[in-house]
């Protein structure tokens, strides 16, 4: 090496070694750079895959519980051959109540062109939910048991007495119309009596949790447990075989006939 | 009026608290008669009255009925105790006039015939959604007010 090659070697060598250092450092970052942003899009098609299998998840597990709620329906409507259904989920799980705190009624997807009509019964595998009161081409609206408006005519099981099953505003049941000298315990069950045409008989419709007994009183007055959870209500059967028979309209058109 | 509807028809079972849920439809159309006077505001009520009638079971032009009356009241109650100007306040009113709202509701429902335990129903379903319509309307109230600042900003002051 000549001296002015070794002169400015000299001078070169630590602005190389800047030089170098900066470079390697800079190759260092970009590669920290592209490992970071590898990653990056590593964590987010493993989040993608997360999110994906997460819903795939959901709806399988969805899909189990209508599976499941089907399959009881099935057994219902195989264990009950008297009559004929018409299935039908309410419009998703929510859509479809009452937007009002003061009634309960719920809505359903299928209406008149699917073969429902007025006052038929609407049940679950659980028991009796209610009856429909309205129809529209597509739609039906339900009234359900807890509506305080609604009334049905009942048996106690295991004593036979007869009462009326009317609804409260706070979501039970109340029993009353029980003669006095039935004898009405907790924990009976109460179903439809099919007196008064409007439901079909042994519908179950909930268990006596209180019995309100006053000698004076001419009738007792039970409280009753519903057995259909009126807040969770998914899927409904309503009976389209049963024809409601409607009293007041016979007797009228038969006193037209008489007066004929 | 049409998302507060959908709202109510769709939320209410999960944002039900113990038999009650907000009413949302009365809580945006008085809000809007606040902002808005009442000749805005009563069609507005008059709009979420007639999509109650028709998503609800009770017998059709109650809701209509009484979103109009606690429109008005809401119209009088605004100018009488706070004055026009005054636009926050008046949400308070939003307490009292749940109370008309249901009350006038369930009184249309006794009188056309409908079982009604006044008692109970009072105490445990329009005081509660009156209260629960005063805590929803705490936070929809600022949020419509922006909306309305969006859609109708002040005017500048003339000089």
């Amino acid at each position: 090496m000549s001296p002015v090659q070794a002169m400015v070697q000299t001078t070169l060598v630590p602005l190389q070694r800047v030089i170098t250092t900066l470079s390697q450092d800079v190759l260092h970052v970009t590669e920290q750079n592209r490992d970071v942003k590898t990653l990056q899009a590593r964590v987010s098609e493993l989040e993608t895959q997360a999110n994906k299998l997460m819903v795939e998840n959901v709806q399988l597990r969805e899909m189990g519980r209508e599976n499941e709620l089907l399959r009881q329906l099935l057994n219902y409507t195989k264990n009950n051959t008297q009559f004929s259904y018409q299935p039908t989920t309410i419009i998703g799980r929510t859509v479809g109540v009452d937007p009002t705190n003061l009634l309960y009624f719920v809505y359903v997807d299928v209406g008149a062109s699917d073969g429902v009509a007025k006052n038929m019964p609407v049940i679950t595998e659980r028991g009796l939910v209610g009856r429909v009161t309205a129809v529209g081409p597509n739609s039906a609206q339900i009234l359900m048991l807890i509506d305080p408006s609604s009334a049905v005519n009942a048996l106690i099981q295991n004593g036979r007495a007869t009462g009326i099953v009317r609804g409260n505003i706070d979501g039970t049941l109340m029993m009353d119309r029980i003669p006095q000298g039935e004898t009405v315990t907790t924990g009976d069950i109460v179903l439809t009596s099919g007196l008064g045409g409007n439901f079909p008989s042994k519908l179950v419709i909930g268990q006596i949790t209180e019995v309100l007994q006053h000698d004076q009183d001419m009738f007792q007055t039970a409280r009753l447990r519903p057995s259909v959870d009126f807040y969770k209500l998914e899927i409904l059967l309503i009976v389209t075989a049963f024809q409601p028979i409607d009293f007041e309209k016979e007797i009228l058109e038969s006193q037209k006939e008489t007066g004929n | 009026m049409i998302i507060a509807l959908l709202l109510q028809t769709t939320l209410s079972p999960i944002i039900k608290f113990n038999l009650v849920h907000p009413d949302l439809v009365v809580i945006v159309a008085m809000a809007w008669v606040i902002l808005r006077g009442l000749e805005e505001g009563l069609m507005y009520a008059l709009v979420g009255g007639l999509s109650l009638d028709f998503t609800s079971g009770a017998p059709f032009g109650l809701f209509s009925f009484t979103m109009v009356l606690v429109a008005v009241a809401t119209s009088i109650a605004h100018n009488r105790i706070f004055g026009l100007n005054n636009k926050m306040l008046p949400s308070s009113l939003i307490l009292p006039l749940s109370f008309l709202f249901n009350g006038a509701a369930l009184l249309i429902l006794a009188i056309l015939g409908r079982p009604v335990e006044w008692d109970f129903t009072v105490a445990n379903i329009i005081t509660p959604a009156a209260f629960y319509n005063t805590a929803v309307m705490l936070f929809t109230f600022p949020l419509l007010y922006f909306l309305n600042r969006l859609l109708e900003p002040p005017q500048p002051l003339p000089f």
